[in-house]
């Protein structure tokens, strides 16, 4: 929890920031929102605010988090998607240094009118599951069309040359594995070589890739409409059949028989090709949802890393480094079993 | 043990769920954070009684898949160590902590031989690689875990 000198120094510094006089921070407390960032809810009051009041959230950076990345590059990503069709907070401030609460954080605006589903619920929209699908898949569409090179992202990320996006990835994931892993994991390695001799064809258009895109990671009105996606800490640019795959991967599917748990596959892909203008393309597909279970490994092993070392005892890490990286072991192994000898 | 692991830490995620979250309910950190302690406590009691079971059947499955590969015509000294591991000394003790630091090696060389019979379309090759996908399969399979209604 903040403490009471770095909330008078949030208030001050919204107050330069906002340029709208003396700032009052109230309301504020913690909600939950992933291990990779402290996340806050509070209003800022001010005589001057049209209302007096707005109401934001602050993200904080962690002592540890499950994924390594930089705030800069999800403030740029909210940034870049504000008011481009895809529903996402407005960005209000970015403080990459630690002068005013001790370590780095942004805030954004907060979305009132929406809540958020654990993909480990047993039906976690009800009646509006497919409603929820359309929106989610041609949402997911509509990043892809975006030209990254018209967004804030080139300046924050890396852009790679189409036939690297892959390898690139690959690469950093691998590391993640080899750098974290408390113990042996034949399964993973298993995994990467198996991609490493059977890459995929690129992309004829880069994209930005969400970097996380599932079901967990948006908010929804409970009337079957997404009013944000949320949680662009490991976007980047690269091959738009990365956020596809990532959506697609059996971790997040509350029912297995349907993508993402939501809709038939066909559907999807249909509502995520209308949305995006762009082909399926099955074969690169096959690669890339073999890459999101070996990097959900990786996030895993990385979390149960961070909680072993104890940097960071969220119990969602130990939750998050056990029973997910059981899961994507099975469906790794599983996958891969029937498919010897080289195949995808 | 009576009562056993299990009860233990279905009965704390019980009091967790019935007798402290109530308590919490203005304030969602808390109440997350309670929800994902009390998950943790049922998969631990998933996972007591069995550990040490899982972790003893994939040594005995390593050990046996590392004396059948030892005698194949790979690399002498990828030979010798497999066949060195698949005699190796049982267990110091039958800890968990015990097991794994016998079982950490083997799968360590059991990546290694994975990776030396997967590319090869010698009759010998494939089913050692089935073997070691049968191994693999083995662990994960003992270790899903049931996932309660959040």
């Amino acid at each position: 929890m903040l403490t009471a000198e770095e909330i008078a120094r949030l208030a001050d510094y919204l107050a330069q920031t906002l340029q709208t006089g003396p700032v009052r921070v109230e309301n504020l407390s913690r909600i939950p929102g992933g291990a990779s960032r402290e996340t806050y809810r509070f209003d800022a009051v001010t005589e001057d605010i049209a209302g007096g009041v707005r109401g934001f959230i602050l993200r904080r950076d962690p002592p540890d988090s499950l994924i390594d990345t930089e705030r800069a590059l999800e403030f740029a990503a909210y940034k870049s998607f504000f008011g481009r069709g895809v529903p996402v907070p407005e960005a209000i401030a970015l403080v990459a240094d630690d002068s005013v609460l001790e370590r780095p954080f942004f805030i954004m605006e907060r979305i009132d009118h929406g809540a958020s589903s654990s993909p480990f619920q047993p039906d976690p929209f009800g009646a509006h599951r497919e409603s929820i699908g359309r929106e989610f898949f041609s949402i997911l569409g509509a990043i892809a069309a975006v030209d990254p090179y018209d967004t804030e992202m080139p300046g924050v990320v890396d852009t790679p040359a189409p036939e690297d996006c892959w390898r690139r990835e690959l690469d950093h994931w691998q590391k993640v594995v080899e750098d974290d892993s408390l113990e042996p994991q034949p399964i993973a390695m298993a995994a990467i070589r198996r991609l490493r001799r059977n890459p995929p064809h690129p992309p004829p258009k880069l994209a930005v890739v969400h970097g996380d895109y599932r079901v967990g990671n948006f908010l929804h009105d409970g009337a079957g409409r997404i009013t944000a996606v949320l949680d662009w800490e490991m976007a980047h640019i690269g091959d738009p059949m990365e956020d596809l795959a990532w959506a697609l991967d059996p971790l997040w599917a509350s029912d297995p028989t349907r993508a993402a748990g939501l809709l038939d596959f066909e559907e999807a892909i249909r509502h995520w090709q209308q949305a995006s203008g762009r082909r399926f393309n099955a074969e690169a597909f096959q690669w890339w949802s073999l890459f999101s279970s070996l990097k959900g490994l990786a996030i895993w092993i990385s979390s149960s890393k961070a909680y072993h070392d104890g940097k960071n005892t969220d119990p969602i890490l130990a939750f998050s480094g056990w029973y997910c990286a059981t899961r994507h072991n099975k469906i790794i192994a599983d996958r891969l079993s029937q498919t010897t000898w080289g195949g995808l | 043990m009576t009562p056993s692991f299990s009860q233990i830490m279905l009965g704390a995620a019980g009091a967790v769920a019935t007798q402290l979250g109530p308590r919490l309910k203005d304030d969602a950190y808390a109440v997350g954070q309670a929800q994902i302690i009390g998950l943790l406590m049922v998969l631990v009691a998933q996972e007591a009684d069995r550990a040490a079971d899982t972790l003893s059947l994939e040594t005995v499955a390593m050990r046996a898949l590392f004396a059948e590969a030892s005698e194949s015509p790979l690399p002498e000294g990828l030979r010798r160590r497999l066949r060195a591991m698949a005699e190796a000394a049982p267990p110091e003790n039958f800890t968990i902590s015990g097991l794994e630091k016998l079982a950490h090696p083997m799968k360590a060389l059991l990546i290694e031989l994975h990776e030396a019979v997967e590319d090869r379309p010698d009759d010998w090759a494939r089913p050692l690689e089935a073997k070691c996908w049968d191994v693999l399969k083995l662990g994960a399979d003992h270790r899903q875990l049931f996932m309660p209604g959040l």
